[in-house]
């Protein structure tokens, strides 16, 4: 049942503001009722008061981060980004309104250093108070180390991990206790953990697979939408039958919020994506559908059969079956994902590559390889 | 699992007037209000009538499904469906002498004339049968208004193949003409207390289908293994005790009424990927050979024992609301499979590789 203009008029002015931004930021349907509503303004108040932390996010103004901030912050903590200070560290998204924009950039607060000048970096986190450390950027457990150190005492250290780091199996998925890659380039984020275990800290590692979603810096979805706007046949590697995962970044940040204060995450990892699989294929489908277009032309190729310029890729993703079980995380944490595929990359392209705002500009070159061999 | 549930004696005695409670004179029921807690012995027994098929991948979980059930305490009747004789020289039949020591009664007939049954006095029905309305209606019309829980084993292989989200969820679309599905839907609208499993291929003690031995009567000999291009497919192989605990896992559970649920294992394994599996348990080098199934010409089905698509599906909706959990895996298993197949001489065997060897001319 809809709130009407009057039934939202008898919300308190905080909880109506929160109403409201948590509608347009997709967390509330314009559907929920009154009382749900208020519900959720209470429980703010409530982790203000209860159990609100002092949160060190370590990045934060790129992709998850902005994300998980904003919504820590409603949630009552403190949230603190540390970032080197050479963007802007609040911007208004898509999925903010002004007021609510305003009240997180009230509330945020920042640190500048350089996780790479250790001494700096380390006196610059120390003696905050903080409680929680959310390391999003860290690549190489020289990261991690100094961090540590600074924050002796810490309570507990949640850190943005990658499925990549999964051996490459006959048996799918790939779960938690399986086998890693020590070749893997995502090593340093295996290191990672195994310094966070030894230090007896409590940690929780998140490993998530595609992450998908507006503000994607990764050419994920954006190369699809790029072919699609382009009205340009998809290169599609083998038979296109491989299966992957994608995640909407909204979906992340809620599993990396849901792990804070919480000791069944203590030492454990979880795999974080969505709970369906698709298929390289189906990736291309699922792109046109969410940006209202016709099913696209795949092209299928053999990728030992082209000769791709280095630097450049023909398709986006690992040329392999690449997708994780999520249901520790459902089970242990209560998670699920609210996105499915489609509805996710329509979220994607509404907010986002729909409005013609690309990372990279389109680069066909690899493409125009593919489909001139194609013809032979 | 299994829940700790304890009656008074009285409310027992109460309802000795309904049909199903006929049986609690030789049965200790008793429920216990109160909390359930994880880990406990089941102490209700149920009489349970397993209609079971007469060939087919599913034909051993009757057997598997009986020896569960009597570990559970519960009763259990086999009306088994074929002639005697004929059905118990061969798996997994020829175990029922084992089931019948152990307190199993078994009847053979025709479960689409439940008439021939001795009583119809069962607590829970399970059809591991049929395919059809027509082969399930009578069963399923003789213990309406009967039974506290009616269970069908249907099949994921009645979900609609999807080339964007291969994996099946409970609830996606099913073929609207499978026969599965006609019971399904009878289930439904006569108001019967279902619970509906879809499994996928089985593999296991006793089966009467080939799984994994067409993999490993090709590694074992030295021959190429012809695969179905790309040979990427998954393929979901689940274990008959894993397939047999959900089953049996569900007998009292009130929270299975009304719902369907995959019986699968979590794991998935690729065709090239069962092979390398078979090889690495052999000690040997996998030899696949990929072909296009259409350009050599072959039927559906011949060639390879699996379907030529992905088939797979998520049995997460059972591990959340019946809190069951597969033991099995084929990585895990393939080294005592593989020592099965040895002890069963089927090595030394005579296989029928003639349809292999017009894959390999046809498609050099």
């Amino acid at each position: 049942m809809a709130c009407t203009g009057m039934q939202l008029s008898r919300l308190g002015g905080q909880a109506l503001e929160h109403h409201k931004s948590s509608v347009a930021a997709g967390r509330l349907s314009p559907q929920t009722s009154l009382k749900a509503s208020s519900r959720r303004a209470q429980t703010v108040v409530q982790a203000a008061s209860g159990g609100s932390k002092n949160v060190l996010l370590l990045g934060g103004t790129r992709f998850i981060g902005v994300y998980l901030a904003r919504q820590l912050i409603e949630e009552g903590h403190q949230v603190t980004l540390l970032t080197r200070g050479k963007k802007p560290v609040t911007f208004q998204i898509p999925d903010d309104t002004d007021s609510s924009f305003a009240s997180y950039k009230k509330a945020i607060q920042h640190i500048a250093a350089d996780r790479s000048e250790t001494d700096g970096f380390k006196q610059a986190i120390q003696g905050k108070g903080f409680d929680v450390v959310y390391d999003m950027n860290g690549r190489e457990a020289a990261d991690a180390a100094p961090v540590l150190e600074a924050l002796p005492e810490i309570e507990q250290y949640i850190f943005c991990s990658s499925a990549g780091v999964y051996l490459k199996s006959d048996q799918m998925p790939h779960r938690e206790e399986d086998a890693t890659d020590p070749k893997s380039r995502h090593k340093g984020k295996l290191d990672t953990e195994s310094l966070l275990s030894e230090k007896g800290v409590n940690w929780t590692s998140i490993r998530p697979v595609y992450i998908y979603g507006p503000l994607n810096y990764n050419p994920v979805e954006e190369w699809f939408f790029q072919r699609i706007a382009a009205k340009r046949p998809i290169p599609v590697p083998g038979s296109g039958m491989q299966v992957t995962q994608l995640g909407h970044v909204k979906d992340l940040a809620d599993a990396f919020r849901l792990c804070l204060g919480n000791s069944k995450a203590y030492q454990q990892v979880f795999n974080i994506s969505g709970e369906r699989f698709v298929t390289f294929d189906g990736i291309a489908k699922a792109c046109a559908e969410a940006a209202g277009a016709p099913e696209p032309e795949l092209v299928h190729f053999h990728p030992k059969s082209v000769e791709i310029p280095k630097g450049k890729k023909a398709f986006p993703m690992r040329d392999q079956h690449f997708f994780a079980s999520v249901d520790k995380a459902e089970s242990v944490l209560g998670w699920r994902p609210k996105f499915g595929l489609v509805d996710g990359l329509r979220d994607s392209y509404e907010k986002d590559f729909g409005r013609g705002t690309m990372r990279k500009e389109a680069d066909f070159t690899a493409d125009d390889i593919v489909l001139q061999s194609a013809k032979h | 699992m299994s829940g700790l549930s304890f009656t008074s004696a009285s409310a027992a005695v109460q309802s000795a007037g309904s049909p199903s409670f006929l049986g609690c004179t030789h049965a200790l029921r008793s429920r216990v209000q109160g909390q359930r807690r994880a880990t406990q012995l089941r102490v209700v027994s149920e009489r349970v009538l397993i209609a079971n098929t007469k060939g087919g991948g599913h034909a051993f979980i009757g057997l598997h499904l009986a020896e569960q059930l009597l570990q559970a305490g519960h009763e259990v009747t086999i009306l088994n469906d074929g002639d005697e004789g004929k059905q118990t020289k061969k798996a997994p039949y020829n175990q029922y002498a084992s089931l019948k020591e152990k307190g199993v009664q078994i009847v053979w007939g025709d479960p689409s004339q439940p008439e021939v049954l001795p009583s119809t006095d069962f607590d829970v029905v399970v059809d591991n049968n049929g395919k059809t309305l027509e082969v399930c209606k009578p069963l399923i019309d003789a213990f309406k208004g009967k039974v506290q829980h009616y269970m069908f084993v249907s099949s994921a292989g009645a979900y609609n193949a999807n080339s964007v989200e291969p994996m099946h969820v409970e609830g996606d679309p099913r073929k609207s003409s499978a026969g599965h599905v006609a019971v399904e839907q009878y289930l439904a609208s006569e108001g019967l207390p279902f619970t509906i499993f879809q499994p996928l291929y089985i593999y296991g003690p006793h089966t009467g289908k080939d799984c994994e031995q067409w993999f490993i009567d090709r590694v074992i000999r030295d021959r190429p293994v012809p695969i179905p291009t790309p040979g990427m497919q998954l393929v979901t192989l689940t274990h008959v005790e894993d397939v047999a605990s959900m089953i049996a896992a569900v007998p009292g559970n009130q929270k299975a009424i009304g719902q369907t649920y995959n019986i699968c294992s979590d794991r998935q394994v690729t065709f090239d990927g069962m092979t390398r599996l078979t090889a690495s348990a052999l000690g040997k080098t996998p030899q696949i050979h990929h072909y296009d199934p259409k350009a050599v010409g072959l039927g559906k089905g011949e060639g390879f024992p699996f379907r030529t698509v992905h088939f797979f599906a998520s049995s997460d909706k059972a591990k959340r609301e019946l809190g069951w959990q597969p033991k099995h895996s084929p990585a895990a298993d393939i080294g005592s499979l593989v020592e099965a197949y040895k002890q069963s001489g089927r090595d030394k065997a005579d296989i029928d590789f003639s349809v292999d060897d017009k894959i390999l001319s046809a498609s050099k």
